[in-house]
């Protein structure tokens, strides 16, 4: 049985080779690409991921391909529970190796998160939150705050 | 840089897009990298959700600091009234911007009709649509001549009143693309036929505004390559036209509907028009529906899947008739309302028993713990299907299966037609119970006693083996022996009666003439089994009985004569007949009477001036506490006589004593009234000295006024010489005559003290007397005074001139 499934070979920029069988490699839409133009015989080099991010991400389309018969609730939920144990910095990881492998609805459960997470923050709060680092000038903010003065009015 | 920072523009734009537009503006003021970002992100998601005031001000400044980037996404939601010609602005904008993706929920204040910009329906660049008018009213969804969309692929219509057919008909059909169309909520007011007619349309959902159940027009769907339909909410009364021909999904929910009446029409036009598909789901009051439709449901010859959910209990089970490919059934819910419980089918469909191969509850509320479950039911098939499960959930072998399923099916259906009998007989029994007659409760009571002592007997050889049952109450001739029958069989089956114990058990039962019959029977067949003995039960009660006939003709009468009838037991239906007419007869004789009696002493007794008819019934409601007046010696309703009650000159003394009302408990004053009705009966001197003048003395306003009309006569005549004016009138019912007349006439008046005459106004005049005919011309007259004496003429009768 297993035999007759064609097998991807992904290896991460750390040098970590991992086997894929082709139903949960086709969830990347560019590793599909490759397939369909059949580039995707030899192993496939993956310079920006690590090997951690990558059995993540192979973990999450696992996850997908064997849910497909599940209610949608339950992959829902099986989603949250996925990205709730992610912390930030594998997270922006995560987001940068979803964009690249293009498995979109990976990247559409990361960037929401992150908009979670900013979501009802104060800009102070985001700043701390993600280690962004304030490089106005006083004037300069003062400026921008007077130019969209009515987005942060809080009394609304 | 920090690590979120150093993402790339396009993915910051996505999660800018994802935060609510004002948290989104306010992303500019975190760094230089964040300053310019959210002006150029093409994904505008604009909520008026948070905001008090000033959110049309703020779109507008957004869109303004924008520039020249594309609007790839535009999505409005405003809950809030919107000036309509800053809406338009910003649609005008967002089709200026290569909008892709626009969605619109706006509301509009009343006053204002909002139109859309005609530029929306030839937009090259959009894909999806959608149109959310929570206030359709004042929405002006007015479809150009030209509509042009040749990228849309989904389109949403929601809370849309529909103007007219050709625009709708024009709007769907000029989406050469069209893969997804909604008509959700939308206002059909409008139209005489919706008309859906698109080739390359995939998913289609209609439904119906809230509330709305009752759809009187005509829906045309003409897409051949529809894969997925829903239709919920409503069903349309007339007709369905639908080409469905690669339709392999469907979701029908009908929500609840109130007037099924209706629908039996659009059922079966529906099931026809998708008839093809190989899944469906159904839910709602839909199963009922099918219930009042007619056989012609066409067979779902592809249908593989069925999802059942929550509907009727009855009528779904129908549907498996017409799937006989059959094989998944899965059940969400219960399908039924709140306390009704699922019935089986009463036949178990051919599907069930040679097609199905999954059957599965969802959510199932039971008195058991029905967790959810999913279960291969065949060992072959799992087998076959390399499914591993483990051994409790398969049920058995194909064959074995089958036969356990009918067995229980069947079970479940004789359970369900013996509660069905008890219920009959239980209703039968509470309509005739007021006249049941003492003798049939002794009987019941004898008949009780003796089954008491008759199970003691038995249970020497008879041991319950699995619960205490009594044995069905014995059978004594009277009535459908099929109940019996039914109840004596589900007896032993339960508790695995042996074939050759059967008759001899039922026949212990018997009695009364039954039990002859049976001693008849007995001698005749030497070996009875229990199938003979039922077939024998059958035609001994071939034919009704003289004692069934009469019970179904004392059934249809009105309450009063049937309890008198059942009272009186009559033998056979002829003499039933007869008692009913008689008393139908009495009954009408002493109403009159009462009304006439009343008539004449409005006032005499301290009771209402209602008159009322004695009936028994009143008597019987009424009981104990109730005192008739006394009343003079009447015959015609001697039999009602023994009713009354009347007091004893010492109740009298004491009830004046206390102050209290003769008739009720209340003290008694000036102008006291009865709060309760009670049968009134008043002397009737009349009767012993003239019968002939029992009627209601009326005379016509024509008769006093002298007024002409169509329906009056004036003659001038002359009576024993003397010259009178006559009035033929038919509204009176006697001859009137001046007083004064009377001498010159030389008619003699029968004086009557208290006669009066009803006049046509209500009043009542007094007169004083009856003059007894001496005259050819009229027959007998009534002698009226009158203050003042303007009743000049003599009134007579119609009939009486000829």
């Amino acid at each position: 049985m297993a035999s007759t499934l064609k097998k991807i070979i992904l290896k991460s920029c750390d040098g970590k080779i991992l086997e894929v069988e082709e139903a949960v490699a086709v969830q990347s839409q560019m590793i599909k690409n490759m397939i369909e133009d059949d580039c995707a015989n030899e192993e496939i080099p993956l310079p920006d991921i690590t090997g951690e991010i990558l059995s993540m991400i192979i973990e999450y389309c696992k996850m997908h391909v064997d849910g497909e018969n599940n209610s949608n609730n339950e992959l829902i939920a099986r989603d949250a529970d996925f990205i709730t144990r992610v912390d930030l910095n594998t997270l922006y990881y995560l987001i940068v190796a979803a964009n690249f492998l293009n498995v979109k609805s990976l990247l559409d459960l990361t960037c929401q998160r992150v908009a979670d997470i900013i979501k009802g923050k104060s800009p102070e709060e985001i700043r701390l939150t993600f280690n962004i680092k304030n490089d106005f000038t006083p004037e300069e903010e003062e400026e921008i705050r007077k130019k969209n003065a009515w987005a942060f009015d809080y009394k609304d | 840089m920090d690590k979120l920072s150093a993402l790339p523009d396009e993915l910051l734009w996505v999660i800018i897009s994802l935060l609510p537009f004002k948290e989104a503006v306010r992303t500019s003021i975190l760094s230089t990298r964040w300053k310019n970002l959210f002006v150029s992100i093409s994904h505008l998601n604009f909520d008026d959700d948070g905001f008090r005031r000033g959110f049309m001000n703020s779109v507008d400044r957004v869109l303004f600091a924008r520039k020249g980037v594309d609007a790839t996404t535009f999505r409005v939601r405003c809950r809030n009234p919107l000036d309509g010609s800053r809406a338009e602005g910003w649609i005008q904008y967002a089709l200026g911007h290569n909008v892709r993706e626009l969605e619109l929920d706006l509301s509009f204040p009343m006053e204002i009709s909002f139109k859309m910009p005609s530029g929306l329906f030839t937009c090259r660049t959009l894909v999806t649509l959608k149109l959310v008018m929570p206030v359709p009213d004042n929405f002006d969804f007015n479809i150009p001549r030209k509509v042009h969309l040749p990228c849309l692929k989904i389109l949403h219509l929601e809370f849309i009143e529909f103007s007219d057919d050709d625009s709708v008909e024009r709007l769907f059909s000029s989406c050469q693309v069209l893969d997804e169309l909604t008509v959700h909520r939308c206002s059909f007011e409008n139209l005489t036929e919706f008309n859906v007619f698109n080739r390359s349309l995939k998913r289609l959902t209609i439904s119906h505004h809230p509330g709305v159940y009752e759809f009187e027009n005509r829906i045309v769907i003409n897409a051949p390559n529809l894969v997925y339909f829903k239709y919920f909410h409503f069903i349309a009364k007339d007709h369905f036209f639908m080409d469905l021909d690669s339709l392999v999904e469907a979701y029908i929910d009908f929500g609840p509907v109130f007037n099924s009446v209706f629908y039996d029409f659009g059922t079966t036009d529906l099931i026809r028009g998708i008839s093809r598909l190989q899944s469906l789901h159904f839910s709602g009051p839909f199963s009922e529906a099918l219930l009042l439709g007619d056989d012609q449901i066409p067979a779902l010859p592809n249908m593989t899947y069925l999802k059942i959910g929550q509907c009727y209990p009855h009528g779904w089970e129908r549907l498996l008739n017409f799937a006989p490919f059959l094989e998944t059934l899965v059940f969400e819910k219960l399908p039924c309302f709140q306390e009704n419980i699922m019935k089986p089918p009463r036949q178990v469909p051919s599907c069930l028993k040679s097609q199905i191969k999954v059957i599965k509850f969802q959510s199932f509320k039971g008195h058991q713990k029905n967790s959810i479950t999913s279960r291969p039911v065949t060992r072959s098939y799992a087998k076959a299907h390399n499914i591993l499960v483990s051994k409790t959930s398969v049920m058995g072998d194909n064959e074995k299966l089958s036969t356990r399923l009918s067995e229980f099916m069947e079970q479940m259906s004789t359970r369900q037609r013996a509660l069905e009998e008890q219920m009959a007989e239980l209703s039968h029994s509470i309509k005739t119970g007021k006249g049941y007659s003492k003798k049939n409760i002794e009987e019941d009571e004898s008949s009780a006693s003796k089954k008491g002592t008759s199970t003691s007997q038995q249970g020497g050889f008879m041991v319950p083996r699995y619960s205490k049952m009594e044995f069905p109450t014995t059978y004594n001739g009277v009535g459908d022996p099929l109940g019996w029958l039914k109840r004596c069989e589900k007896f032993f089956g339960n508790q695995r009666t042996n074939e050759d114990d059967k008759v001899g058990l039922a026949a212990f039962h018997l009695l009364g003439e039954t039990q002859l019959w049976f001693d008849q029977v007995e001698e005749e067949e030497a070996d009875l089994d229990w199938g003979h003995f039922k077939e024998c039960c059958h035609v001994r009660i071939s034919d009704l009985k003289p004692q069934q006939q009469v019970d179904l003709f004392t059934a249809g009468l009105v309450e009063e004569l049937r309890i008198d009838i059942e009272m009186q037991q009559p033998g056979n239906l002829g003499v039933a007949m007869n008692m009913a007419r008689t008393l139908e007869r009495k009954q009408k004789a002493s109403s009159k009477l009462s009304s006439r009696t009343n008539l004449n002493w409005p006032t005499s007794l301290n009771i209402g001036n209602n008159p009322t008819i004695p009936t028994t019934k009143s008597f019987n409601a009424k009981g104990g506490g109730q005192i008739i007046k006394p009343v003079g010696n009447n015959n015609k309703v001697g039999s009602l006589a023994p009713f009354i009650k009347r007091l004893t000159r010492t109740e009298m003394a004491e009830r004046i004593a206390k102050g209290l009302c003769y008739n009720c408990d209340e003290s008694y004053s000036l102008g006291h009234k009865c709060k309760r009705l009670f049968w009134i009966e008043v002397p009737d001197y009349e009767s012993e000295q003239d019968n002939d003048e029992e009627d209601n003395l009326e005379v016509s306003l024509h008769a006093i006024s002298g007024t002409r009309n169509s329906s009056t006569m004036q003659l001038i005549a002359k009576v024993s010489g003397v010259t009178l004016l006559l009035l033929v009138d038919s509204s009176s019912t006697h001859n009137f005559l001046r007083e004064g007349l009377t001498p010159k006439l030389g008619l003699k008046v029968w004086e009557k003290p208290g006669l009066q005459v009803c006049a046509a106004n209500g009043e009542r005049v007094p007169s004083v007397g009856i003059c007894k005919s001496g005259l050819q011309l009229l027959d007998d007259e009534i002698c009226c005074k009158r203050k003042g004496d303007n009743m000049a003429r003599a009134t007579s009768r119609g009939s009486s001139t000829t």
